[in-house]
Protein backbone atom coordinates (compact mmCIF):
# COMPACT_ATOMS: atom_id res chain seq x y z
CA UNK A 1 0.00 0.00 0.00
CA UNK A 2 1.46 3.38 -1.20
CA UNK A 3 0.66 5.23 2.12
CA UNK A 4 1.97 9.20 0.47
CA UNK A 5 -0.48 8.59 -2.25
CA UNK A 6 -3.41 8.02 0.39
CA UNK A 7 -2.42 10.81 2.18
CA UNK A 8 -2.67 13.46 -0.94
CA UNK A 9 -5.56 11.57 -1.92
CA UNK A 10 -7.44 12.32 1.66
CA UNK A 11 -5.84 16.22 1.44
CA UNK A 12 -8.34 16.82 -1.46
CA UNK A 13 -11.57 16.51 1.10
CA UNK A 14 -10.48 19.85 1.93
CA UNK A 15 -10.81 21.75 -1.82
CA UNK A 16 -13.89 19.42 -2.00
CA UNK A 17 -15.42 20.35 0.98
CA UNK A 18 -14.50 24.73 0.33
CA UNK A 19 -16.10 23.89 -3.49
CA UNK A 20 -18.96 22.66 -1.71
CA UNK A 21 -19.55 25.82 0.63
CA UNK A 22 -18.72 28.06 -2.02
CA UNK A 23 -21.47 26.68 -4.04
CA UNK A 24 -24.22 26.52 -0.95
CA UNK A 25 -23.34 29.98 0.08
CA UNK A 26 -23.64 31.71 -3.28
CA UNK A 27 -27.71 29.79 -3.45
CA UNK A 28 -28.40 30.67 -0.24
CA UNK A 29 -26.80 34.30 -0.25
CA UNK A 30 -28.35 34.88 -3.65
CA UNK A 31 -31.63 34.61 -2.45
CA UNK A 32 -31.61 35.68 0.84
CA UNK A 33 -30.43 39.01 -1.25
CA UNK A 34 -33.42 38.73 -3.43
CA UNK A 35 -35.94 37.67 -0.97
CA UNK A 36 -34.69 38.77 2.44
CA UNK A 37 -34.80 42.31 2.74
CA UNK A 38 -38.03 43.16 4.82
CA UNK A 39 -40.59 45.00 3.19
CA UNK A 40 -40.06 48.94 4.70
CA UNK A 41 -42.95 50.52 5.81
CA UNK A 42 -41.53 52.94 7.82
CA UNK A 43 -42.38 56.50 6.14
CA UNK A 44 -45.09 54.85 4.84
CA UNK A 45 -46.57 54.51 8.78
CA UNK A 46 -45.51 58.08 9.96
CA UNK A 47 -47.23 59.48 6.94
CA UNK A 48 -50.69 57.81 8.15
CA UNK A 49 -50.16 58.34 11.33
CA UNK A 50 -48.71 62.11 10.36
CA UNK A 51 -52.41 62.11 8.37
CA UNK A 52 -54.49 60.96 11.53
CA UNK A 53 -53.48 63.18 14.20
CA UNK A 54 -53.54 66.14 11.65
CA UNK A 55 -57.19 65.56 10.93
CA UNK A 56 -57.99 64.82 14.42
CA UNK A 57 -56.29 68.41 15.87
CA UNK A 58 -57.82 69.95 12.87
CA UNK A 59 -61.43 68.54 13.44
CA UNK A 60 -61.60 68.70 17.65
CA UNK A 61 -61.30 71.03 19.93
CA UNK A 62 -58.67 70.43 22.66
CA UNK A 63 -57.69 71.45 26.47
CA UNK A 64 -54.08 72.02 25.44
CA UNK A 65 -53.50 72.94 29.14
CA UNK A 66 -55.25 69.80 30.95
CA UNK A 67 -52.96 67.30 32.62
CA UNK A 68 -54.43 64.75 31.07
CA UNK A 69 -53.76 65.89 27.63
CA UNK A 70 -52.34 62.13 26.39
CA UNK A 71 -55.83 60.57 27.22
CA UNK A 72 -57.54 63.32 25.60
CA UNK A 73 -56.15 62.96 22.47
CA UNK A 74 -56.27 59.46 22.49
CA UNK A 75 -59.91 59.05 22.29
CA UNK A 76 -60.63 62.11 20.09
CA UNK A 77 -58.43 60.56 17.91
CA UNK A 78 -59.07 56.85 18.55
CA UNK A 79 -55.58 56.27 18.54
CA UNK A 80 -53.94 53.43 20.66
CA UNK A 81 -51.60 54.79 22.83
CA UNK A 82 -49.81 51.69 23.77
CA UNK A 83 -49.27 50.61 20.18
CA UNK A 84 -47.75 54.06 19.37
CA UNK A 85 -45.04 53.87 22.44
CA UNK A 86 -44.12 50.48 20.66
CA UNK A 87 -43.34 51.48 17.45
CA UNK A 88 -44.09 55.08 16.83
CA UNK A 89 -43.12 58.79 17.99
CA UNK A 90 -45.18 61.53 18.08
CA UNK A 91 -44.08 65.39 19.03
CA UNK A 92 -46.74 68.15 18.56
CA UNK A 93 -45.59 71.83 19.12
CA UNK A 94 -48.39 74.41 19.62
CA UNK A 95 -46.78 78.00 18.48
CA UNK A 96 -43.23 76.48 19.20
CA UNK A 97 -43.94 74.72 22.47
CA UNK A 98 -44.24 71.48 23.19
CA UNK A 99 -47.55 70.00 24.13
CA UNK A 100 -47.57 66.22 23.54
CA UNK A 101 -45.14 63.48 22.66
CA UNK A 102 -44.74 60.48 22.33
CA UNK A 103 -40.86 58.09 22.21
CA UNK A 104 -39.53 61.89 21.93
CA UNK A 105 -36.13 60.56 22.71
CA UNK A 106 -36.26 58.44 19.52
CA UNK A 107 -36.52 61.57 17.68
CA UNK A 108 -32.82 62.31 17.00
CA UNK A 109 -33.04 58.85 14.97
CA UNK A 110 -34.99 60.83 12.13
CA UNK A 111 -32.25 62.92 11.12
CA UNK A 112 -29.65 60.30 10.96
CA UNK A 113 -29.08 60.39 6.98
CA UNK A 114 -26.60 57.24 7.18
CA UNK A 115 -29.05 55.41 8.97
CA UNK A 116 -31.95 55.79 6.40
CA UNK A 117 -31.69 52.08 5.40
CA UNK A 118 -31.48 50.58 9.14
CA UNK A 119 -34.49 49.35 10.03
CA UNK A 120 -33.62 50.03 13.94
CA UNK A 121 -34.19 53.40 12.92
CA UNK A 122 -36.98 55.70 12.93
CA UNK A 123 -38.11 57.50 9.55
CA UNK A 124 -40.49 60.54 10.41
CA UNK A 125 -42.52 63.45 8.89
CA UNK A 126 -42.67 66.69 9.77
CA UNK A 127 -46.18 68.84 8.83
CA UNK A 128 -46.74 72.22 9.61
CA UNK A 129 -50.80 73.84 9.75
CA UNK A 130 -52.62 76.28 11.29
CA UNK A 131 -55.96 75.99 13.06
CA UNK A 132 -57.87 79.42 14.44
CA UNK A 133 -54.33 81.23 14.03
CA UNK A 134 -52.74 79.02 16.31
CA UNK A 135 -49.59 77.23 14.64
CA UNK A 136 -49.11 73.48 14.97
CA UNK A 137 -45.82 71.62 14.14
CA UNK A 138 -46.95 67.92 13.82
CA UNK A 139 -43.52 65.00 13.36
CA UNK A 140 -44.15 61.97 13.34
CA UNK A 141 -42.23 58.58 13.05
CA UNK A 142 -42.11 55.50 13.27
CA UNK A 143 -39.46 52.17 13.76
CA UNK A 144 -41.82 49.11 14.13
CA UNK A 145 -40.37 46.27 12.90
CA UNK A 146 -42.58 42.83 11.93
CA UNK A 147 -43.14 39.66 14.40
CA UNK A 148 -42.72 36.47 13.22
CA UNK A 149 -45.25 34.17 15.20
CA UNK A 150 -43.88 30.31 14.92
CA UNK A 151 -46.62 27.64 14.78
CA UNK B 1 -7.35 -15.33 -3.79
CA UNK B 2 -5.86 -12.03 -4.39
CA UNK B 3 -6.30 -9.96 -1.13
CA UNK B 4 -4.51 -6.74 -2.06
CA UNK B 5 -7.27 -6.01 -4.86
CA UNK B 6 -9.39 -6.81 -2.30
CA UNK B 7 -8.23 -4.56 0.21
CA UNK B 8 -7.90 -1.70 -2.52
CA UNK B 9 -11.52 -1.77 -3.34
CA UNK B 10 -12.70 -0.99 0.36
CA UNK B 11 -10.31 1.84 0.66
CA UNK B 12 -11.76 3.12 -2.61
CA UNK B 13 -15.76 2.08 -1.97
CA UNK B 14 -14.71 3.83 1.51
CA UNK B 15 -13.37 7.11 0.11
CA UNK B 16 -16.12 7.41 -2.65
CA UNK B 17 -18.61 6.71 0.26
CA UNK B 18 -17.77 9.72 1.76
CA UNK B 19 -18.09 11.95 -1.02
CA UNK B 20 -21.26 10.66 -2.13
CA UNK B 21 -22.50 11.32 1.37
CA UNK B 22 -20.86 14.62 1.25
CA UNK B 23 -22.89 15.26 -1.95
CA UNK B 24 -26.38 13.81 -1.55
CA UNK B 25 -26.23 15.73 2.01
CA UNK B 26 -25.61 19.09 0.28
CA UNK B 27 -28.21 18.88 -2.63
CA UNK B 28 -30.77 17.84 -0.09
CA UNK B 29 -29.97 20.93 1.94
CA UNK B 30 -30.15 22.83 -1.14
CA UNK B 31 -32.93 21.34 -2.56
CA UNK B 32 -34.98 22.17 0.93
CA UNK B 33 -34.09 25.72 1.31
CA UNK B 34 -34.91 26.29 -1.84
CA UNK B 35 -38.13 24.75 -2.30
CA UNK B 36 -38.76 26.72 1.09
CA UNK B 37 -38.07 30.41 -0.35
CA UNK B 38 -39.72 29.05 -3.97
CA UNK B 39 -43.17 31.08 -3.80
CA UNK B 40 -41.78 33.69 -1.47
CA UNK B 41 -44.64 32.68 1.16
CA UNK B 42 -42.40 34.95 3.70
CA UNK B 43 -42.05 37.99 1.40
CA UNK B 44 -45.74 38.02 1.05
CA UNK B 45 -46.66 37.56 4.49
CA UNK B 46 -44.86 40.31 5.36
CA UNK B 47 -46.14 42.78 2.77
CA UNK B 48 -49.92 41.80 3.09
CA UNK B 49 -49.53 41.94 7.16
CA UNK B 50 -48.45 45.91 6.33
CA UNK B 51 -50.70 46.82 4.15
CA UNK B 52 -53.53 45.62 6.10
CA UNK B 53 -52.25 47.46 9.01
CA UNK B 54 -51.83 50.51 7.33
CA UNK B 55 -55.51 50.07 5.75
CA UNK B 56 -57.30 49.39 9.00
CA UNK B 57 -55.15 52.45 10.37
CA UNK B 58 -56.74 54.75 7.49
CA UNK B 59 -60.58 53.24 8.38
CA UNK B 60 -62.71 54.76 10.75
CA UNK B 61 -65.27 52.66 12.86
CA UNK B 62 -68.13 51.23 11.13
CA UNK B 63 -66.17 50.88 7.69
CA UNK B 64 -66.31 47.28 5.66
CA UNK B 65 -62.80 46.28 3.96
CA UNK B 66 -62.41 44.08 1.12
CA UNK B 67 -59.39 43.35 -0.19
CA UNK B 68 -58.89 40.92 -3.05
CA UNK B 69 -56.25 38.28 -1.88
CA UNK B 70 -56.32 35.56 -5.43
CA UNK B 71 -52.72 35.67 -5.69
CA UNK B 72 -51.56 34.76 -2.30
CA UNK B 73 -54.80 32.25 -1.64
CA UNK B 74 -52.72 30.79 -4.50
CA UNK B 75 -49.03 30.88 -2.91
CA UNK B 76 -51.18 28.63 0.54
CA UNK B 77 -52.36 26.36 -1.90
CA UNK B 78 -48.93 25.65 -3.06
CA UNK B 79 -47.94 25.20 0.29
CA UNK B 80 -50.81 23.04 1.17
CA UNK B 81 -53.43 24.94 2.96
CA UNK B 82 -56.74 24.96 1.68
CA UNK B 83 -58.53 26.64 4.46
CA UNK B 84 -58.19 30.01 3.87
CA UNK B 85 -59.59 31.50 6.55
CA UNK B 86 -56.72 30.60 8.52
CA UNK B 87 -54.43 32.19 6.99
CA UNK B 88 -55.64 35.48 8.64
CA UNK B 89 -55.66 36.15 11.89
CA UNK B 90 -56.31 38.74 14.60
CA UNK B 91 -54.79 39.40 17.84
CA UNK B 92 -56.90 42.08 19.61
CA UNK B 93 -54.82 42.35 22.50
CA UNK B 94 -51.78 43.14 20.82
CA UNK B 95 -54.11 45.01 18.01
CA UNK B 96 -52.07 43.21 15.37
CA UNK B 97 -53.05 41.32 11.94
CA UNK B 98 -51.32 38.51 11.08
CA UNK B 99 -50.50 36.84 8.27
CA UNK B 100 -49.36 33.24 7.45
CA UNK B 101 -48.95 31.35 4.11
CA UNK B 102 -47.07 28.44 5.33
CA UNK B 103 -47.54 26.00 8.19
CA UNK B 104 -44.22 27.16 9.45
CA UNK B 105 -45.61 30.71 11.18
CA UNK B 106 -46.96 33.85 10.88
CA UNK B 107 -46.09 37.55 10.21
CA UNK B 108 -47.84 40.20 12.48
CA UNK B 109 -48.05 43.94 12.51
CA UNK B 110 -49.66 46.20 15.10
CA UNK B 111 -51.98 48.69 13.62
CA UNK B 112 -52.66 51.65 15.88
CA UNK B 113 -55.77 52.98 15.07
CA UNK B 114 -58.29 52.29 17.94
CA UNK B 115 -60.85 50.18 16.32
CA UNK B 116 -62.23 46.40 16.92
CA UNK B 117 -62.47 44.15 14.13
CA UNK B 118 -65.78 42.50 14.37
CA UNK B 119 -65.30 39.96 11.33
CA UNK B 120 -62.12 38.77 9.37
CA UNK B 121 -63.04 36.02 7.04
CA UNK B 122 -62.66 34.98 3.33
CA UNK B 123 -64.86 34.80 0.60
CA UNK B 124 -64.36 32.78 -2.48
CA UNK B 125 -65.65 33.14 -6.11
CA UNK B 126 -66.64 36.78 -5.40
CA UNK B 127 -65.01 36.49 -8.65
CA UNK B 128 -61.59 35.16 -7.13
CA UNK B 129 -60.99 35.30 -3.61
CA UNK B 130 -61.51 38.54 -1.31
CA UNK B 131 -61.08 39.12 2.57
CA UNK B 132 -63.47 40.99 4.43
CA UNK B 133 -62.80 42.93 7.83
CA UNK B 134 -65.42 44.64 9.36
CA UNK B 135 -64.40 47.20 12.03
CA UNK B 136 -66.40 48.79 14.97
CA UNK B 137 -65.48 51.09 17.52
CA UNK B 138 -62.76 50.15 19.97
CA UNK B 139 -62.08 50.65 23.64
CA UNK B 140 -62.27 54.37 23.53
Amino acid sequence: MNRRAQLGDQVMIFPFLFIMILIGGGIVGGTLLFFGKEYDVRQSEANTLAYVLQRCVQQNTFNWNAADIEQELYKLCKIDGLILSEGSLVRLKRNSVDVFSINSGKIEGCFFTGAAKNLAYPKCTTVTFSKEGTNYELTTGSFQRKQRVVG
Amino acid sequence: MNRRAESDLGDLLKENFIYLLFVILFTVGMVTYVYSVRNNAGVWEDFYAKELAKSINYAQAGDTLTIDIQDITNIAMDNKIRDFNSLFSVNSEKQQICVGLSTGGKSCFSYFNDVRISQLSVKTGVPGNVLVIKLEGGST
